[in-house]
């Protein structure tokens, strides 16, 4: 009998236990910054991938921190401390403003959809699930998507590639998409497979610790039964303002035989991000699982196009796109 | 109106039955209202706090003749909660089902005091959905459990009606619940990483306890109203997710006391 009272007390106290092991900030200029801090050093998955020693960050911004700090101030301070991630998942968030480290705006822009819609689409194209598509002069067909975060209705696009069937080739625009759904990625490689192929693997923190990480799980699309497929010569054209979602569809378009990666290199952006919150209420995003490509490589900083090309300034102003030239050409000698 | 409608319609029923064995049913519709708080780490390290509202059935059968009962109840909670600095909201929604079958430990069964104890089975299911967040936008909540619920009784009257002022406290012990992994998005999940979901529970990873104290006060021939406080604490640390979640309630029910009897041969 006192054995198992014994046994009931143990069990009682290791649940107060687990209840009383919580971390708490206070609502200041030090116990936010520590907080912020403290969920990056938690949550953040590419401290060993970018060597970055997070301890010395810390101090070093910690420091900085002088006695009747601002909310402006301090804001500035922590977001200076989170572009030492080099991410571009990871922003810091209040009312006023988002901090942020996106690579593609000290990039060429590689991109004038005012140029594409006047000089190649003459303002005569279709559109549909936020996917604007046209029959370009050359027989080639062309289809811009700008957001991942637009939903693809599966009658959408068979609306679309039945309408495109009659083209010698594809070019799948994804210029300056700064991503969104990866249910979207699925759904539109659905229509470029034949069967089902590993398109990735992913890998999410199990602990607190840096190097505290999953197996990478393998994982799979399957073709889109049943619907229009498309499965002649595709060119997909990127920029670095590809990122996220995007770079993740054009690693996996990468892969597949009758596709052509062409522009500039993506933006990156393979870590899935997670949100958390400081006691004052900033919200703060940050990357808290690694989307490898099929072959096992971290795409963080890009995926490299196979033919590289920035356009030039002349064919802009003579109402070229160097980039989608490129594109036809490439299409036109595959016929 | 149904329960009472119910309560009156089987009230004339009972008038003319001489009974052997009694068998007394009670079926309660609850409202509860009052405060609630929850923390899950996978949404936000921060406790948000709100308004807590339950709707529930409980429907309760004790037989005369025997020393057992039986309690089943099923419930709908929604709490609508904000973080410390008012600019995020955060949803949680969850349903339960309970059954538990008691004994009592009275000399003499159903007397005017009785305590009972005995098993109890519970299902709790829902999600929390944290309006600000990006991959972790929800948490979801799976947990079967078996554990113990006890109740004490104590009837009396109060201005010439019958009044039974209750106790009553579940207290599940080992079971299963599910948990993703730390920063395991659920899109992992969608995409087939289905290891390491399901957890085994007991008191060293998840805590959950209700206290229910209530007071039901008959209106009519049949008819009961319940005022009552409810109060329930959850808690589990698992994967290092850590979830915290309480509520106290002011209770309001309307329900009926429903006899039956059968003649022994």
């Amino acid at each position: 009998m006192k054995k198992w009272f014994h046994i009931f007390i143990l069990s009682v106290m290791a649940c107060l236990g687990s209840a009383c092991s919580e971390q708490t900030f206070s609502n200041d200029a030090e116990g936010n910054f520590d907080a912020l801090w403290t969920i990056l050093d938690e949550h953040y998955t590419f401290f060993e991938y970018k060597n970055v020693d997070w301890d010395a960050v810390g101090k070093q911004y910690r420091a900085k921190i002088t006695k009747g700090i601002n909310s402006d101030e301090l804001f500035n301070l922590c977001s200076d401390m989170l572009k030492e991630l080099k991410d571009g998942h990871t922003n810091l968030i209040n009312a006023s403003d988002v901090s942020r480290y996106w690579i593609w705006e000290k990039y060429p822009i590689n991109y004038d959809e005012r140029l594409i819609d006047e000089h190649y689409l003459n303002f005569e194209y279709k559109r549909t699930s936020g996917i604007k598509y046209q029959i370009l002069s050359s027989n080639i067909g062309y289809m811009y998507y700008g957001d991942f975060s637009n939903g693809i209705g599966e009658g959408n696009l068979d609306a679309i590639l039945a309408y495109l069937a009659s083209s010698d080739g594809l070019i799948i625009d994804v210029r300056s998409n700064g991503g969104g759904f990866l249910t979207n990625v699925e759904k539109l490689v659905g229509r470029f497979i034949n069967e089902k192929m590993t398109v990735g693997s992913i890998s999410h923190k199990t602990g607190p610790a840096h190097d505290a990480f999953s197996k990478p799980y393998n994982y799979e699309f399957s073709p889109a039964k049943s619907r229009q497929h498309y499965n002649k010569p595709i060119v997909v054209l990127c920029n670095r303002g590809s990122f996220s979602a995007t770079n993740n569809f054009v690693s996996i378009m990468k892969q597949l035989p009758n596709v052509t990666i062409i522009g500039d290199t993506t933006g990156g952006g393979c870590g899935l991000p997670f949100t958390s919150e400081l006691p004052n209420g900033w919200s703060v995003r940050f990357s808290a699982a690694v989307i490898r490509d099929a072959e096992g490589n971290i795409t963080e900083f890009g995926v490299a196009p196979d033919i590289k090309v920035d356009m030039t300034e002349a064919d802009r102003l003579s109402g070229h796109d160097t980039i989608l030239d490129t594109a036809i050409s490439h299409l036109l000698h595959k016929k | 109106m149904l329960t009472i409608w119910l309560c009156v319609s089987h009230a004339s029923a009972q008038a003319t039955i001489s009974a052997d064995s009694t068998k007394v049913t009670t079926s309660m519709f609850t409202l509860d209202a009052g405060y609630g708080s929850q923390r899950d780490t996978y949404v936000s390290p921060i406790a948000y706090n709100g308004p807590h509202f339950r709707v529930a059935y409980a429907n309760m059968c004790r037989n005369h003749a025997s020393r057992w009962c039986r309690i089943m109840e099923g419930g709908v909670d929604y709490e609508l909660t904000h973080n410390p600095a008012g600019n995020h909201t955060m949803h949680a929604l969850l349903a339960d089902f309970k059954w538990a079958g008691m004994r009592s430990w009275s000399n003499v069964p159903w007397q005017k005091f009785a305590v009972m104890v005995g098993p109890m089975a519970q299902f709790r299911g829902g999600v929390l959905y944290n309006t600000n967040n990006s991959n972790n936008v929800v948490s979801a909540r799976i947990n079967v459990a078996a554990g113990v619920n006890a109740m004490a009784s104590y009837s009396t009257t109060l201005w010439k009606r019958a009044i039974t002022l209750n106790y009553e406290m579940s207290l599940p012990v080992l079971g299963a619940f599910f948990s993703p992994e730390y920063d395991e998005a659920y899109y992992e999940i969608y995409v087939g990483n289905r290891k390491n979901l399901a957890h085994f529970g007991w008191w060293g990873n998840r805590f959950d306890i209700t206290n229910y104290l209530y007071a039901d006060y008959a209106i009519g021939a049949n008819t009961v109203l319940r005022i009552g406080y409810r109060n329930r604490v959850e808690s589990s640390n698992v994967c290092h997710i850590t979830t915290r979640a309480f509520s106290h309630s002011l209770v309001i029910g309307i329900g009926c006391n429903l006899m039956s009897t059968k003649k022994r041969k």
